[in-house]
């Protein structure tokens, strides 16, 4: 294993070393100081060693010639001197000794110089205590003491060689302090040299090696910014080294993340770009195949409540529709697994042990691997990604299948909505655009926002020159009317429910449409709709069917009013007597004339009674008329078919039209004798209850089958289609006696057992228990109450206005809970009623009244804009209970109603 | 009794004064139109007008009105003869000052004793 240095232990390294040398030259100098200063004191020491052996010398020889001179001049000057000397000389010695005490040769020669100097300087001693003594004899013996002489030249002999070893020792040392200076300088001269190149050499290596590298680094650094591949890694584990290799690793990532990025971008773009589902997810497949390096890629939706999978898109090699399946059960196969079990997979198909028919087609193909990733929208499996590659595709790829499986997934469900979506307002458009009625829609300011094709028809504009317009373009503001305030009124008028209104076409024609408004909210804001029609055409009709039934009245009547006359004279022998057989031919013509004209007269009826126009004049009056009158008219006709009729006497009185009541008896009774066995008897007979006033009307005929109880009160319905024919009706008489009786509040029906026979029975109700005794008090003394329930507030107005005029006191109440509460404070003389109601419609008010026996008895004027059909009419009967249709009625056929229900009773059963 | 009918159907006139004339035993007396008959009233002063209320130019009531304006007819009964049978209507009649209302179809077997009794009172 190499060794491994950081950076700064490199750094250290170079330091270190060059430092280290110069430590270990520095070291050396100083050993080289060190001798040199011992060469320095060597040679010192030698010429001091010289010099007092020079000095000793010449003490000897001092202390010589000073004893000598005191001897010879007896002078005792001398011997201090002498004295002197022989101190001096001793003092010296004992220098030299120590000087030389580190030579042994040179110490040997001291000792011998001293013993020997010691002698001389003893002898000269006792010469100077003999001279001091006087004893100069004695003294100079010494002098003539032969030894002097030779101990003279022996000092000096020792003492030269002395000297020469000395001198000697100095050469040398002198000659070794040179050298060591020379030393000294080589190795500094050297030593500098070596630690400067060693240095330079360090850093020149180390910097070369760090900048060549460095700009390695900046270089990849700067492909990594571009984008560009980078040069080989640094085979080395430095920081640079290190840096290096992260700077691949970046790269890497980089080049990964920008891959990912790209694919993303792709899948992105393809489905954002794309018109359709199909494009979108076959340029997913080709980025599958771009970016992920795979060979085949397929997208799969699964629609919603299908159990299949769908080929959708698909790319690469092999890749054709013809070649891939284009739907795969969910859980078959790979990818139907997936959408099963919403979990991804990597299969390597070589080492898969599964056998699968898909892995087996994908290795024919050279395939290696499989991936495939579901695509997932709020757990529900909306497709799946798949794809084969030829290489050994890693997890990674499953990561990046992850990274745009979202997209794609939302792109899918997206999709998926805005078809949906276009779906519904397609057909939303074609419904809006198809219908008959045209459709407006504004905002809140009455600005129109949309109009459809029928609206356009209707006007005559075209939607672009309608959208941005005020709706009152197409309505005519009333006079003085304001277009701020024109939708709140017409709000009011038109919420929820149809109303006329005058309106206007671009050629400036008015018409009437019927409009009804609703209210709706979009992310937008609050709007409104209107649904409205042209009923110009249906008014026009309606005008029509009136002229027609005008025209029938008169036109029709007035040719069978000659026929008629010219039968009935002929018949009557006005005319002279006619032959038997021209008498019952005239006898034919003149009783189907007459049928003719009934059947005229009760289409008539019927028309009027539907429309609320069959004029009804109400009052007080005596059951026992009614049935003298309807007796009467029958008479002739039942003695005629051998029929009995029978009738009780009665005090009971009705409120009611006698004439309308008698229409209706005449009608039953006429029926029970037709349908009577010649000698039988028909019995009228009349109860009263409760309030409710019963004639019944028996016969003992066939009886009329079950099936057909309810039916004979419908029109042109006879138990057998004959009898028409046979029994000389229109067919129309009983559904005109429903009609009658139930515009008097009343009801009407069978009870008949085949065979024996059927009784009709007839309830009319009393108004109320007061009007016995004059009930409208109104009547000279106070206004006539009336109750006008209506939500409409606009209609309300007016109608208070007109009822107001016309005398009448008037309530009023705009909900159903409201007019209940009016009604139990007082009961009003008349209740006007629409049907269409908040808190409680029409019916509630009249199925609350029924509870209570005056509210039951309450004439009712039934005001409303439906048509109501049996049922509903007979859901909203009280007392005398008639209706009106709000368009149908004009507002004078409104007020005469009224006051027919108010005053009749008075003016005429008061 | 003289009777002036006048209504602007031909065959109505004709069957009115076979009835009156022949069943009734009255004297009859025509006319076509409003004016015509305030004329025929005026010129023949009968005892009772039948008079039809639709009528092109002048109707019935138009002409009630021309007749009761008239120094001469104006106190002549008049019975309505109409097609229209609906109340009100019989009501706006009866308002006018007509003596009675009889309704188209008649029978021309009783529509003499029909008018003789309107002309007594009741309708």
């Amino acid at each position: 294993m190499p060794v491994v240095l950081k950076l700064g232990q490199k750094v250290l390294a170079l330091l270190a070393i060059p430092v280290l040398f110069i430590a270990g030259f520095i070291a050396s100098i100083g050993f080289f100081q060190n001798r040199l200063h011992d060469a320095e004191k060597w040679a010192l020491h030698s010429a001091e060693v010289h010099r007092k052996l020079m000095g000793l010398a010449r003490s000897i020889a001092e202390a010589d010639s000073g004893i000598g001179g005191w001897f010879l001049s007896d002078d005792p000057r001398f011997d201090s001197l002498a004295s002197r000397a022989r101190l001096d000389a001793r003092q010296t010695m004992r220098q030299l000794r120590t000087l030389v005490s580190d030579n042994p040769a040179q110490a040997i020669r001291m000792d011998q110089i001293a013993a020997l100097v010691e002698q001389r300087l003893a002898i000269l001693d006792r010469q100077a205590v003999r001279l001091r003594e006087g004893r100069r004899d004695l003294a100079g013996e010494d002098f003539i003491n032969g030894t002097r002489y030779g101990m003279t030249v022996e000092v000096q002999d020792l003492m030269r060689r002395f000297v020469e070893e000395e001198r000697r020792l100095e050469h040398i040392r002198q000659d070794r302090l040179e050298m060591t200076r020379t030393h000294i300088r080589n190795a500094l001269v050297t030593g500098g040299a070596v630690a400067a190149i060693l240095t330079l050499s360090f850093a020149v290596v180390f910097a070369r090696g760090m900048a060549r590298r460095l700009n390695r680094l900046s270089e990849n650094a700067r492909r990594i910014a571009e984008g560009e591949p980078l040069l080989p890694i640094l085979a080395a584990s430095d920081e640079i080294g290190r840096l290096d290799g992260t700077l691949h690793r970046m790269a890497i990532r980089l080049a990964d993340r920008a891959r990912l990025a790209a694919f993303g971008l792709d899948v992105g773009t393809a489905l954002t770009r794309r018109e359709n589902l199909s494009d979108a997810l076959e340029a997913c497949a080709t980025a599958m195949i771009q970016h992920l390096n795979a060979s085949i890629a397929s997208v799969w939706v699964l629609p919603k409540d299908t159990g299949f999978l769908e080929l959708k898109g698909s790319a690469g090699f092999g890749a054709t529709t013809a070649d891939l399946l284009e739907r795969v059960e969910v859980g078959k196969f790979r990818v139907g697994r997936i959408a099963a079990i919403q979990k991804p997979e990597l299969v390597q198909l070589d080492r898969d042990p599964a056998r699968d028919d898909d892995k087996n087609w994908a290795r024919n193909r050279g395939m290696r691997s499989f991936a495939g990733y579901p695509l997932v929208v709020r757990s529900r499996t909306v497709g799946v990604l798949a794809m084969f590659a030829e290489h050994e595709m890693s997890e990674a790829t499953i990561q990046m299948l992850a990274s745009v499986s979202d997209q794609i997934a939302l792109g899918i469900d997206r999709a998926r909505a805005n078809e949906e979506l276009a779906a519904s307002e397609e057909r939303t458009r074609a419904i809006i655009g198809n219908m008959l009625n045209g459709l407006i829609t504004t905002d809140t300011h009455a600005i129109i926002e949309s109009v459809n094709p029928a609206a356009e028809t209707i006007f005559g504009y075209s939607s672009a020159e309608l959208l941005g317009q005020h709706l009152s373009i197409l309505v005519p503001l009333p006079e003085g009317g304001d277009p701020r305030s024109f939708l709140r009124e017409a709000l009011n008028k038109a919420l929820g429910r149809v109303t006329e209104w005058p309106a206007r076409r671009k050629d400036g024609s008015v018409f009437s449409m019927e409009l009804a408004l609703f209210p709706f909210e979009t992310a937008t804001g609050r709007h409104f709709a209107g649904n409205l029609r042209d009923v110009s055409e249906r008014n026009e009709v309606e005008r029509m069917k009136k002229e027609f039934v005008s025209t029938v009245s008169h036109e029709l009547r007035t040719p069978l009013t000659s026929i008629r006359g010219s039968l009935g004279l002929l018949a009557g022998g006005v005319l002279g007597e006619l032959p038997e057989e021209a008498k019952e031919v005239v006898a034919v013509a003149e009783r189907n004339v007459v049928r003719l004209v009934t059947l005229i007269n009760d289409i008539l009826d019927l028309e009027r009674l539907d429309t609320g126009r069959l004029e009804m004049t109400f009052e007080r009056v005596p059951v026992a008329t009614i049935l003298a009158r309807s007796l009467e008219a029958v008479a002739a006709f039942a003695e005629h078919a051998g029929i009995t009729l029978e009738s009780v006497a009665t005090s009971a009185t009705l409120f009611g039209d006698p004439d309308r009541l008698v229409q209706v008896l005449v009608n039953l009774v006429s029926n029970a004798v037709k349908f009577s066995k010649r000698g039988s008897t028909v019995t009228i007979s009349v109860a009263e209850s409760q309030g409710v006033t019963e004639i019944c009307v028996r016969d003992r005929g066939r009886g009329i089958p079950p099936a057909f109880r309810n039916a004979i009160f419908g029109r042109f319905r006879q138990v057998e289609a004959s009898d028409a024919r046979q029994k000389g009706g229109t067919g129309l008489g009983l559904a005109i006696c429903k009609a009658i009786v139930e515009q008097h509040g009343g009801t009407i029906h069978v009870d008949s057992e085949e065979g024996v026979g059927s009784v009709f029975r007839v309830r009319i109700p009393l108004p109320r228990a007061s009007s016995e005794t004059g009930a409208f008090r109104a009547i000279g003394a106070a206004q006539p109450d009336v109750l006008l329930v209506e939500d409409d507030s606009a209609l309300v107005d007016v109608l208070r206005r007109q009822l107001s005029a016309a005398g009448l006191a008037v309530r009023t109440a705009s909900t159903g809970e409201a007019a209940i509460a009016r009604i139990r404070k007082r009961m009003p003389e008349l209740l006007v009623l629409d049907v269409a109601l908040p808190g409680g419609d029409g019916f509630a008010v009249v199925a609350e009244l029924r509870k209570d026996s005056a509210g039951r008895h309450l004439p009712l004027l039934v005001y409303t804009e439906r048509d109501l059909n049996a049922d509903e009419r007979e859901r909203l009967r009280l007392g005398p209970t008639r209706f009106l249709t709000k368009s149908r009625a004009t507002d004078q056929e409104f007020l005469s109603c009224v006051f027919d229900m108010l005053a009749t009773p008075q003016a005429k059963g008061g | 009794m003289k009777v002036l009918i006048i209504d602007d159907e031909d065959d109505i006139r004709r069957i009115a004064r076979l009835s009156l004339a022949r069943v009734g035993g009255m004297d009859v007396i025509e006319a076509s139109n409003g004016p015509d008959g305030v004329r025929e009233a005026e010129a023949g002063l009968p005892d009772a007008i039948l008079l039809d209320m639709m009528m092109p130019l002048m109707d019935g009531p138009a002409t009630f009105e021309a007749l009761k304006r008239s120094s001469l007819a104006g106190g002549i009964p008049v019975v309505f003869l109409t097609a229209k049978a609906q109340p009100s209507e019989v009501e706006r009649m009866r308002a006018l000052g007509a003596r009675g209302v009889l309704t188209k179809p008649f029978d021309p077997m009783t529509l003499p004793d029909l008018l003789r009794s309107a002309l007594a009172g009741g309708s």
